[in-house]
């Protein structure tokens, strides 16, 4: 990157109170501050207080996209409102070079009982543009909007849609040189939010500045070059889009607490261990072996294992009888192997799932939902999402 | 907060208060100040439509409370539960006058605080310049004032009294009516937005505080209450109005000057107050 930084933000952070009360009693309190020319600069922390963003720093370019991503309640949000300068730090240095416009819950400034049509010149000013701005784009405004007819109508009977519409082809018709753009892309349509992406990227080809803010790992790997993940107000990790998108994902799934998971034994069986490769390639053969001891032999045992993801989508089912495997678990321990040749899942952590059954399925001796993870890696410029990864032939 | 350096396009926003740095703060402010004005108008614009455009008598509703109040204080003067004399113009008309020119003040009072509840989900969001807030607020107030002057000539023309040449004055006392009701309006805003009290407090004493001054009944002749009425800044302001209206100016033009003087300085002191304490008040709104 050799372009020219725009946003520069040095070492910022912004602390916020928890407490209601407090939070006004110290509202006073900073006010005065500032009255009197002190600095808002915080050193210790006053009762009941927290760092939302701490000491963050990180530089955006000319023409480049970057994307912060976390949790909710990570601090992006805050740190938005830092850079659009709305709030102010308690602490480093943001320096913007540049005009900079938010497209930050389009549509605020919007009156209910008002037409599209002259709610269109209040956003339009509310923005920054002038008259004979908005009069030269106000067609294309409408146009883009696809309203139609609704735009003579009042704002309060549009669709959350047709007003996400409406606010973000207000404040997409323009050039400044740093847009920030929170997560309000995933309204609308499918039609419209690919639209909102095209005008996005037709923005960066002309030489403007984005910083995206999202929870979606995708929407980071398509649109932005580099990303900037955030937890607790503090940089875990800054780097490529796809590097940082991937370990955010993963640790997203890593961090997923239903470890132990749902375990019923019934008594006669007992599951002594699980062995399989806790981490492999997508597409690599994949073998559990399952160490168990009955202390009676089980009459035709029926074993279904499974494969989960993190959001308990079954992805893989198999029933011992259903793939004519006759199962047989004499008293004492047995060894029960399970080989898939490959396992052809999306990068992601996943869960094998059990179950055992004498005769019938209803008839379960051992259920273990969720006990054993294990997590499958790809390369990291793979874009690709879904469940599965096949390698499929291409052609012209 | 911004520190703007060498070229106009950057911004730096530090923890320092912008009081450090008086002159660039000072231009800033101006360039808002002019910034704000068209986006003023279009949220005054915005607002007077939308309050009018759910009703069926529309801006009749503007002309109506200074007609409810006036018609208050006629039936109770007219049914001597309370005894005025020496207006030296009907009741009706001076009661009117006297209520119109305090709901000048009080609007203009309550307007900064009024404009930063409506639109503080644009606050909260968009960086735009604050003072069209103020500004749109003020805009609202006059447009409200000049709707009312409608039924004041009309009773004026109903007594037969003739407005006086000096009535072109009347701007100047009116301006200063409105200095001072925003004046401590862009003070109550950093206290008012944090605290509800505030504005619990600005609607309770609105009528106590409306017979501090010649409003409806003239200043009485001695007491304690004609001390306070005659403390009051907005008393010359009142008075000066009604004499240039139909009577003879009987108040000090110097002390009218001075007060317009310390109401205009004072603003410009609030003014820095209110933008001042902005950031601080925007984290707190949703936070």
């Amino acid at each position: 990157m050799y372009h020219p930084v725009l946003v520069d933000i040095d070492n910022v952070s912004k602390c916020f109170c928890r407490s209601l009360k407090r939070s006004l009693w110290y509202g006073i309190q900073d006010v005065g501050k500032e009255l009197i020319g002190r600095s808002q600069e915080t050193k210790g922390l006053r009762k009941g207080e927290f760092w939302a963003i701490r000491n963050v720093t990180f530089q955006v370019h000319r023409k480049e996209t970057v994307g912060l991503i976390g949790h909710n309640g990570a601090g992006k949000t805050t740190l938005l409102k830092l850079i659009h300068g709305l709030i102010k730090p308690n602490g480093g240095r943001i320096t913007i070079r540049g005009s900079m416009r938010a497209l930050i819950a389009l549509g605020t400034g919007f009156n209910p009982v008002l037409s599209g049509r002259e709610n269109i010149w209040i956003a339009g000013a509310v923005l920054g543009y002038s008259e004979r701005e908005i009069r030269e784009r106000f067609d294309e405004i409408v146009d883009f909007s696809e309203l139609g007819d609704y735009i003579d109508f009042p704002v309060q009977t549009y669709s959350s849609g047709m007003l996400a519409r409406l606010g973000f082809s207000v404040a997409i018709h323009t050039q400044p040189d740093i847009l920030l753009v929170d997560e309000v892309l995933a309204v609308g349509d499918l039609n419209f939010a690919i639209r909102c992406y095209r005008k996005i990227s037709e923005f960066r080809e002309a030489g403007g500045s984005i910083i995206l803010v999202t929870h979606n790992p995708y929407a980071i790997r398509t649109n932005c070059d580099r990303a900037i993940w955030i937890e607790n107000g503090v940089v875990q990790k800054i780097g490529r889009a796809e590097d940082v998108s991937t370990e955010y994902e993963l640790a997203t799934a890593r961090k997923d607490t239903r470890t132990g998971g749902r375990r019923y034994l019934e008594g006669t069986v007992e599951i002594e261990d699980l062995t399989y490769p806790t981490i492999l390639k997508s597409g690599d053969e994949f073998t559990i072996k399952i160490k168990l001891r009955a202390t009676r032999m089980v009459e035709s045992p029926i074993l279904v294992i499974g494969i989960s993801n993190i959001n308990e989508h079954n992805l893989l089912n198999n029933v011992s009888t259903g793939d004519g495997f006759v199962l047989k678990i004499p008293e004492g321990q047995s060894i029960v192997s399970v080989r898939y040749p490959s396992l052809p899942l999306v990068r992601g952590v996943y869960y094998i799932n059990l179950v055992l059954s004498e005769k019938y399925m209803n008839n379960q001796l051992a259920v273990l939902i969720n006990c054993y993870k294990f997590e499958i890696q790809t390369d990291v410029n793979d874009i690709g999402t879904g469940m599965f990864k096949l390698q499929p032939h291409w052609e012209i | 907060m911004p520190n703007k350096s060498q070229s106009t396009c950057i911004v730096v926003y530090t923890p320092e208060s912008p009081l450090r740095f008086p002159k660039q703060l000072a231009s800033e402010m101006w360039r808002d100040l002019r910034a704000s004005r068209k986006l003023a108008w279009r949220l005054a614009i915005r607002d007077f439509a939308a309050q009018y455009r759910q009703t069926v008598f529309g801006y009749f509703w503007a002309i109506c409370s200074p007609l409810a109040v006036t018609g208050f204080w006629v039936i109770m003067n007219a049914s001597q539960i309370i005894s005025v004399k020496e207006t030296g113009v009907p009741y009706p008309l001076y009661a009117l006058i006297g209520t119109i020119l305090w709901q000048l003040f009080y609007e203009a009072l309550n307007a900064p605080l009024k404009q930063f509840t409506i639109n503080r989900a644009m606050l909260g969001r968009i960086n735009f310049p604050k003072e069209a807030l103020v500004l749109s607020g003020l805009a609202q107030v006059v447009i409200n004032f000049t709707i009312k002057l409608i039924i004041v000539s009309l009773v004026f023309i109903f007594f037969h009294i003739p407005v006086k040449w000096t009535a072109i004055f009347v701007p100047f006392p009116l301006l200063g009516l409105l200095m001072i009701g925003t004046l401590f309006g862009v003070i109550l805003v950093p206290f008012g937005v944090l605290y509800r009290d505030i504005q619990e407090m600005i609607t309770l004493f609105a009528v106590p505080l409306m017979l501090l001054a010649p409003t409806v009944a003239p200043l009485p002749a001695g007491g304690t209450l004609a001390t306070i009425m005659r403390l009051n800044p907005l008393t010359p302001m009142i008075l000066s109005v009604r004499q240039l209206l139909h009577g003879n100016l009987t108040v000090s033009l110097v002390l009218l000057g001075m007060i317009w003087v310390a109401a205009l300085v004072l603003l410009l002191l609030g003014w820095l107050i209110y933008r001042v304490s902005l950031p601080i008040l925007v984290e707190r709104l949703e936070a």
